[in-house]
């Protein structure tokens, strides 16, 4: 019962970070495409899009957070874990239990700062408050703040998923794996 | 406990943390939050610098010089434009001893021209560039040193990913820090060139080889359409940027744009390795801004502590020389380069030696220059050269050893130390293409 509850958390956790993974790289290709036709617009036509900056702004926080989450599921978070697999050759055991005790204060850190940006989030969407140039381009704050909180909500859900399974790379689905930059 | 002490705990703890696998921007995070609380002792204003810091650290401009410069070097490298290069100039340098390797040399620095990212060259030029040198019976060793050594160029010569983190954390001008990166990057590279002819005449059994007679020519047409997509990408990105025509990150959207047309057009590029690229991009990118978002927690917590303005104090006071205090900041940098990756160290150790560097009245810069030079040995050096682990696990030859490829890699990063003080010594070499 408790499996299968935890395979289903699991599972949804999973395929919503690769979701949001999917979202956050349609957004470089956005950004890409914007400051093109910004930089083509500006030198030929002399007329530069308005809002460009406000929306690579809006795209670098929508790609990262976005993609937070499957950064995490997937093990690539920044972390030099050389002495661990040193340890774990000797002590399995133990080398696990202190992977579950990273991951546990990894996910108190993600989830105190969605706990700390959603009421910037409700506050953001009650006022909506607009950030930009007036009378130029300007953009709301609350998606912002929305995508922040959630996706690090995702990631705390995903480090706790971890620290359950005691597994760095907890996948009951295969999903193929992203492969390394290659020729 | 003075802020001071609680400041100093904190960096040692962060780094004890890192070192016993801590994901490196909880590490940050999470100590600095503690610290600041302590400091403070008010839970609720650390809470609310952790809020501001992720909030606006994230929605700076020039982040998004991270994704688009990501995705150019990942679509360049799949469009095999590393190998052409590569073919272009072992032709050149065929006749020479040890000719492979500057040709494996030059051909990197070419290609770091439009990567940024020392990984995706040494995995690039490890496929294209050992087995070649190995057929020609180079010594495995000095095949794999010279991959692992001139891969670093990637992250030197613009664009780089590291010049671009550095250049937050300094609050200086991505552009800027590109063009200062182009003659330290060359300057190396000549370095190695002329390390490997010293090697190939006084060490001729490290290296290895045979000279080959055949000496097939290309024509002129080949060489073009080897060299020209790459050489159009370099004058459309650090021409955009040096005319002052693009910013910085203009240059890396238009790039990505270029470099997606010429793989188009070679029919190098799939609908599905471009969207892995995409995805690569985005994983990368949230990585490292994630990180950079962290270590600015880290930096608030600094200041707070006044640590910067300490270590100043501290080193002024005690009348230290201009050397002495670089030669520390090296060696500090060496040791933290044996375990943590460049971008890692960048935000650690810059933070802490800012005040000191303006306070001395030297360029900041120059001081990303040595910084950048300095933290990359660290790819070379073991037990944790990252270089040299893409390297062995690229190379799937049970002959070469991880211990091969950090032995090969030694003398490379010995020349880079020197060119390093080098630097050090002539801040001009660094700052003579800024206007």
């Amino acid at each position: 019962m408790l499996k299968s509850a935890l395979a289903g958390l699991s599972g949804v956790a999973n395929a919503l970070a690769i979701a949001a993974n999917a979202a956050g790289t349609v957004s470089v290709l956005g950004l890409v495409a914007i400051l093109n036709i910004d930089v083509v617009a500006r030198g030929l036509f002399n007329a530069p899009l308005k809002g460009t900056y406000e929306i690579v702004q809006l795209s670098v926080v929508f790609i990262v957070f976005m993609q937070l989450a499957d950064v995490v599921r997937v093990d690539r978070l920044t972390r030099s874990d050389g002495f661990l697999n040193l340890l774990h050759n000797r002590r399995p055991k133990l080398t696990a239990n202190l992977r579950r005790i990273i991951n546990a204060v990894s996910a108190i850190f993600m989830g105190l700062i969605a706990y700390i940006m959603f009421p910037e989030f409700l506050k953001m969407w009650d006022t909506q408050d607009y950030f930009g140039v007036p009378g130029v381009f300007t953009a709301p704050w609350w998606p912002i703040k929305l995508v922040i909180a959630s996706g690090c909500a995702l990631s705390s859900v995903i480090f706790v998923l971890k620290v359950i399974t005691a597994q760095d790379r907890p996948q009951l689905i295969r999903i193929p794996e992203h492969k390394e930059p290659q020729q | 406990m003075s802020p001071i002490e609680i400041g100093l705990i904190s960096v040692i703890a962060i780094i004890f943390l890192i070192y016993s696998g801590v994901y490196i921007p909880v590490a940050l995070g999470t100590v600095s939050l503690i610290s600041i609380w302590l400091m403070r002792d008010n839970f609720t204003l650390a809470l609310n610098l952790l809020k501001v810091a992720v909030g606006d650290s994230a929605m700076e401009y020039s982040f998004a010089t991270i994704p688009l410069f990501t995705f150019m070097g990942l679509i360049v490298s799949k469009a095999g434009l590393g190998r052409d290069i590569y073919e272009v100039m072992t032709m050149r340098f065929r006749k020479v001893k040890g000719g492979i390797g500057m040709a494996t040399v030059g051909a990197n620095a070419v290609f770091a021209a439009v990567t940024g990212s020392s990984i995706a060259s040494a995995s690039v030029f490890t496929k294209v560039s050992v087995p070649q040198m190995m057929a020609q019976d180079y010594n495995p060793r000095f095949a794999v040193g010279v991959v692992a050594g001139s891969s670093v160029l990637g992250m030197i010569i613009p664009p780089s990913a590291m010049l671009i983190i550095y250049s937050f954390v300094a609050e200086q001008s991505v552009g800027d820090m590109f063009l200062a990166g182009v003659i330290p990057g060359i300057l190396l590279a000549v370095f190695y060139v002329v390390a490997i002819w010293f090697m190939a005449r006084f060490t001729p059994g490290f290296v290895g080889g045979r000279t080959v007679a055949d000496t097939e020519w290309m024509s002129r047409r080949e060489v073009a359409s080897k060299t020209l997509p790459t050489l159009g990408l370099i004058t459309v990105v650090l021409g955009g940027i040096y005319t002052g025509w693009l910013t910085a990150v203009e240059a890396g959207a238009a790039g990505g744009l270029v470099a997606l047309v010429i793989a188009i057009a070679r029919r190098s590029m799939s609908l599905k390795t471009f969207w892995e690229a995409l995805l690569e991009t985005g994983h990368i990118t949230a990585a490292i801004l994630f990180l950079i978002t962290a270590a600015s927690i880290y930096s608030r917590m600094l200041g707070m502590a006044g640590l910067p303005n300490q270590l100043q104090d501290l080193l002024v006071g005690n009348e230290a020389t201009f050397w002495k205090i670089m030669i520390l900041y090296v060696l500090l940098m060496l040791f933290l380069g044996t375990l943590l990756d460049t971008a890692s160290i960048i935000l650690i150790v810059v933070p802490l030696f800012l005040p000191l560097v303006e306070a001395m009245d030297m360029s900041l810069i120059w001081f990303g220059i040595v910084t950048v030079v300095g933290a990359e040995i660290g790819l070379l050096t073991p037990p944790l050269g990252i270089s040299c682990f893409v390297i062995k696990s690229t190379i799937n030859d049970d002959r070469i050893s991880l211990k091969d490829v950090f032995m090969g890699a030694l003398p490379f990063a010995f020349v880079m130390l020197i060119a390093l003080f080098i630097l050090i010594e002539f801040p001009i070499l660094s700052l003579a293409l800024l206007n």
